[in-house]
């Protein structure tokens, strides 16, 4: 049975994270200081070292990470990582004492909760995708379904050719307008073009057909198809399966829009995480650093 | 118009060959079919797919025939403006335009595409596929963000900080400065200066310090005597121990029991029994009986006020006062000159301004409707003074005196020349003014001890008579109320206007001026509690006590 990191080693990290979330909160409970909860009691001072600590060694497993291919040590790593980085919003939380403003202080706590909200994401994209990713590929491999889009292509190209230069060109723009990876927002939408593609390809069909009579209102791709193989069988079969050809393309394309989607989003969180951590590693010195340079 | 059109060819290991035909015409046409300017095999061109004609010198315009279009630059375009150093995709093709050599009009480069990875769906890989491959960079945005942060949020503070004159400049500029770090709302009192953080924080890395409050509250008064009672940390510790700023509009004074209870509960022991004061801890479940100062006077008639628990047996006001309260609170009213008349506490007693004390009761216009200092039957309007006895004892010589040589009284006893009529500035021989004056000696006598002993002073005032050589008068004894009742606490009547007066004064059945009417702490617990009281107003000790003791109140 394939151990989670959540579940790795029987839960111990969320645990660890729960009596940690525990203990702060029957502490901030039981203290009754003379100003109220906040962080320059000795409760403060502790639930803050307690929280920079955790902060920095959190950080550190990002550096870690990249030094570790073990899986079993690294998914500990991760298991910790993800429980006590929860755990630090309650720590953080308490050490405020619920005294939020606008200044570095609250910086520093809105960044740790910008960063620790973008992990819950990653932890949702780390448990959720790859099951999606395979079951997108179904079977097959990135690799061999761009092979097989290159491929009808070209036996796209060459069936239009022989269908006349208006049904090449239609072709030529249907691949010029199917557009696969791309940027940032291209990748996290999946936008590939194949179906904007196979539109275009409709409508000029469409206006191929508005030559000839106008008798159906909503006609079929095919009955277009048919309607301008009219001309001759051979044609006609060519046409349709010019059409299969598309179709089946626009699908393979779709699917590795797709797989590139997945792929993007279980990355992007780590754009805002990773920047985000060392944003409030340099938030985090300045609080530290100013709440005692004017003590 | 003549077109270089060089052909490069990669080879393998990285070499490069080129061919170069020259196509003579206006217009270059680009395209798969026969007849074509440049001919390009490609199945992804069309059979006509483009043309570039000339505009002026080295600029030409290149127009799609196609609707796919052709990609300029990077750009999907169906007309562009090009000259030498354009990029011009169609298909698998790359055209670049080159500055044309001596002879030509115009020159292109043609060679095919190299896709970064020349595996399957090379037509699609040189685009990104993953976020890595993209302008986003984690890296970048780490860098820039943790320099933004350091450099605003410490680097310019600290600098402000250490370059003099530099935080007022940041302060009046829109950049960050150490406000930024403030924690949290000054108290109210401390804003005016409150922008200028180096006020109060006066070195980098250190506490606040006394000093930097004393700029300011330097009459402020410790607890009590350190040394007295052998209490060092009485003065060893800091004010801000106490006293936290930036929690808040009034959060800088500490208001809670545990500040007091500390050493309170066992002030005796803590002390070393020298203090005085008793111990206490709650007001609800741990104070002593209030004590009040009374009145009174040492064997040299000095003041010397003493201090009584309310619940003591020696609770016995001393004021020579003679009052008795249930008398004037008659319900039904009192005899007045002026017919019937009901008094009530604020008659007599009026609040200071503040509401704190009271007002001294004053004779001549609370007490003097009815307790007239009149003397002499015939003269029915005039009154002695409410003043020294030598005053009023003057006062009854001259007013006999000028009867006895007026003349015109009408007194049995008295003699003939006081009795006789006279006509204004008529003159009286020697004897008959020395008998005049005689019997108007002895006449303000008799009137004085009947004022002094009978019918007036002695009424409300304790009075002797004392003789002085052969002469006698009168001494009355001084008269004085506390004023503070309650030296320790602080009381105002202000908050409390919601009460009767009768609610916690007994007077209404104080029939002695011995009584004394000021309320214990039951009454007070009726309504106050100890800092955790749930069913009564929670008070704590600061709620009636201060902290640091003005030296008057030792």
């Amino acid at each position: 049975m394939h151990e989670s990191f959540l579940t790795y080693a029987r839960y111990r990290w969320l645990w660890v994270g729960l009596l940690l979330m525990a203990a702060s909160l029957i502490a901030y409970i039981i203290h009754d200081p003379f100003d109220g909860p906040n962080g320059g009691t000795w409760l403060g001072y502790t639930l803050g070292t307690v929280g920079a600590l955790l902060i920095f060694w959190l950080t550190w497993f990002g550096l870690r990470k990249r030094t570790y291919s073990a899986s079993s040590a690294l998914r500990g790593w991760l298991s910790a990582h993800v429980f006590l980085g929860t755990s630090l919003i309650l720590i953080a939380t308490l050490h405020t004492g619920f005294q939020f403003g606008l200044n570095i202080h609250t910086l520093a706590y809105t960044l740790m909760v910008l960063v620790i909200l973008s992990g819950f994401f990653g932890v949702f994209v780390y448990l959720r995708f790859p099951n999606l990713i395979t079951r997108n590929r179904s079977n097959t491999s990135r690799e061999s379904m761009l092979e097989e889009i290159d491929a009808l292509d070209q036996e796209a190209l060459s069936l239009s050719d022989k269908l006349g230069p208006k049904v090449h060109g239609m072709v030529l723009r249907s691949i010029e307008n199917t557009r696969i990876g791309g940027g940032v927002w291209s990748q996290l939408t999946a936008k590939d073009g194949a179906q904007k593609a196979l539109d275009t390809t409709r409508e000029m069909l469409d206006k191929l057909k508005d030559q000839g009579p106008k008798t159906q209102e909503m006609p079929t791709m095919f009955a277009m198809v048919d309607f301008l193989a009219d001309a001759g069988g051979d044609d006609a079969d060519k046409l349709r399966s010019l059409m299969d050809m598309l179709q089946r393309k626009k699908t393979l394309s779709s699917k590795v829009s797709k797989d590139i989607q997945y792929q993007a989003l279980m990355e992007i969180w780590l754009y805002v995480h990773v920047p985000m951590t060392v944003a409030l590693l340099a938030a985090l010195i300045a609080h530290i650093v100013s709440v005692f340079f004017y003590w | 118009m003549r077109w270089l059109l060089r052909t490069i060819k990669r080879k393998s290991k990285g070499n490069v060959s080129h061919v170069d035909e020259t196509y003579e015409g206006g217009v270059l046409s680009i395209g798969r079919s026969a007849g074509q300017g440049l001919f390009l095999s490609d199945l992804r061109v069309a059979l006509e797919h483009a043309r570039i004609r000339p505009l002026k010198a080295n600029r030409f315009r290149i127009e799609s025939l196609i609707a796919s279009g052709i990609r300029v630059d990077g750009s999907l375009e169906q007309a562009a403006g090009i000259g030498p150093g354009s990029v011009i995709e169609i298909g698998q093709n790359h055209l670049t335009l080159v500055k044309p050599p001596a002879g030509y009009d115009g020159a292109i480069e043609i060679s095919e595409i190299v896709r970064k990875d020349d595996k399957a769906g090379a037509q699609y890989t040189n685009r990104a596929f993953t976020l890595k491959q993209t302008k986003l960079s984690k890296r970048g945005l780490s860098w820039i963000l943790f320099a933004v942060l350091i450099t605003t949020a410490l680097a310019i503070p600290i600098a402000g900080h250490f370059i003099p004159g530099m935080s007022g400049k940041l302060r009046a500029m829109p950049v960050p400065d150490d406000g930024q770090w403030s924690a949290g709302t000054l108290q109210a009192a401390h804003h005016f200066f409150g922008e200028d953080c180096s006020t109060c924080h006066t070195k980098a890395f250190q506490m606040v310090k006394n000093e930097a409050c004393e700029a300011c509250h330097s009459v402020t008064p410790d607890h009590a005597d350190a040394d007295k009672f052998g209490l060092p940390e009485l003065t060893e510790t800091r004010c801000a121990f106490c006293h936290k700023d930036h929690n808040g509009l009034d959060g800088l004074v500490r208001t809670d029991q545990k500040l007091c209870q500390d050493c309170h509960t066992n002030l005796d022991e803590r002390s070393n029994q020298k203090t005085t004061l008793r111990n206490a801890a709650d007001f609800d479940t741990n104070h002593p009986e209030f004590s009040v100062e009374l009145a009174g006077w040492d064997a040299e008639g000095n003041y010397t006020p003493r201090v009584e628990p309310l619940n003591s047996d020696l609770l016995v006001e001393d004021s020579n006062l003679k009052f008795p309260h249930d008398v004037h609170l008659d319900p039904s009213g009192l005899s007045a000159p002026s017919g019937k008349r009901v008094l009530n506490c604020d008659s007599c007693h009026v609040a200071e301004p503040g509401g704190a004390k009271m007002e001294p009761v004053d004779f001549e216009t609370m007490c003097q409707d009815c307790h007239q200092l009149a003397f002499d039957q015939q003269a029915p309007g005039r009154q002695v003074v409410h003043g020294k006895v030598s005053e009023v004892l003057y006062m009854l010589d001259e007013f006999y005196a000028n009867k006895a040589l007026t003349g015109g009284y009408e007194d049995v006893a008295a003699p003939a020349v006081v009795r006789q009529r006279r006509r204004p500035g008529a003159r009286l021989n020697r004897s008959e003014s020395q008998e005049a004056l005689a019997w108007a000696r002895g006449k303000a006598r008799r009137v004085g001890q009947s004022l002094f002993e009978g019918q007036a002073c002695s009424v409300c005032h304790t009075v002797n008579q004392v003789t002085n050589g052969g002469d006698i008068s009168w001494s009355v004894e001084p008269v004085r109320v506390a004023g503070h009742w309650y030296k320790k606490a602080v009381f105002t009547h202000q908050k409390h206007l919601t009460m009767n007066c009768v609610e916690c004064h007994a007077a209404e059945s104080s029939s002695s001026s011995d009584d004394v009417l000021m309320p214990d702490i039951a009454n007070c617990r009726s309504c106050h509690g100890g800092e955790h009281s749930r069913n009564k107003l929670a008070s704590t000790c600061i709620s009636c006590h201060v902290y640091h003791i003005p030296a008057s109140q030792p």
